[in-house]
């Protein structure tokens, strides 16, 4: 089972790894052990994943109610 | 020697009638004939969380006695979170059959004065649930009863949540190991615990839930890697092996 194990780091120590998930997300990775049919992950440069983060910043919570303190539990 | 060994049966009678009153307090299930037969199926439904208390949010009861909600969508509305101003306990909450819950603890926020400290979930199937959930002083979750029925869920996805050193609750790597839990079962999308600090039974345990994605495209579990260290490459195969990318 474990031979079956396909890791991938990047090419340079500074370099990342990353693939997008679901809706604009990306996920970054120094490494990333790849599934069966799983593609090999893109390689950047780190200014190009904070060029990346600055692009797509997460998006925030929805506004939580203003709830007065020791309300209903 | 015939009354000593009548004493003796009456006494474990007694103590019978005793351990099943314990049960009975704890939360656990009674049978109709409470004898040495029926003890260790009753002991079995004593829940983990400890039960008896109830906690009520909402229109949304909590416990283990009275916390039966079926089909309650749509409980807590968009507008209605659960967050750190709304709730304050200092005991586990403890659910049990509560079926098909949305949008339970989004945007949570548990932090400042909050002191709430374990979540547990049995029976449960939660979708849009956890999304952007915070926690900053949470220990641990049980998510070992819940099965998450979403193609859409994100936990912990921009939290603060180093606090979490389980998301098994009081479960251990044996019984991981062993098979006999799993915990958020079903995952079938890319999410995050990268920034949580738990145990390798814990990822474990969620790596054994992830579900099987071959031939369909790969999903990631990012854990980060000091927690990945923390994995055998058995735990990782048994991910990489239904097609998740582990990283």
């Amino acid at each position: 089972m474990t031979n079956e194990l396909r890791p991938q780091r990047p090419s340079k120590p500074e370099n990342w790894l990353h693939d997008s998930a679901q809706d604009y997300t990306r996920i970054f990775s120094k490494l990333v052990y790849l599934g069966k049919d799983a593609k090999p992950w893109a390689e950047c440069t780190n200014e190009e994943k904070e060029a990346w983060e600055s692009d797509h910043p997460q998006p925030e919570p929805e506004p939580e109610p203003q709830e007065p303190e020791g309300g209903e539990v | 020697m015939s009354t000593t060994i009548k004493q003796a049966i009456e006494a474990l009678k007694a103590r019978i009638a005793v351990a099943y009153t314990e049960v009975s307090a704890k939360g656990g299930t009674l049978p109709a004939t409470q004898d040495s037969a029926n003890l260790p199926s009753a002991i079995a439904s004593i829940p983990s969380g400890g039960g008896g208390e109830v906690y009520y949010i909402g229109n949304l009861s909590f416990g283990a006695e009275n916390g039966r909600v079926i089909d309650a969508e749509n409980i807590i509305s968009s507008s209605g979170s659960i967050s750190d101003g709304s709730f304050s306990c200092d005991k586990a909450i403890y659910t049990e059959e509560i079926l098909n819950l949305r949008g339970v603890f989004r945007s949570f926020t548990n932090g400042g004065s909050s002191v709430l400290k374990k979540l547990y979930f049995k029976d449960a199937e939660l979708y849009g649930s956890f999304t952007y959930f915070r926690a900053s002083n949470i220990e641990k979750f049980d998510f070992s009863g819940l099965r998450v029925i979403s193609a859409n869920v994100s936990f912990l996805q921009s939290g603060t949540y180093k606090s979490i050193i389980s998301f098994i609750g009081d479960h251990t790597l044996q019984e991981v190991l062993n098979g006999d839990i799993v915990a958020l079962s079903g995952i079938s999308n890319s999410f995050s615990l990268a920034g949580s600090n738990a145990d390798r039974a814990s990822y474990l345990a969620i790596i054994k839930g992830l579900a099987d994605m071959t031939g369909k495209k790969a999903q990631t579990f990012s854990i980060g890697a000091t927690n990945l260290a923390k994995l055998t490459a058995e735990d990782i195969a048994i991910a990489t092996n239904k097609n998740w990318n582990i990283a």
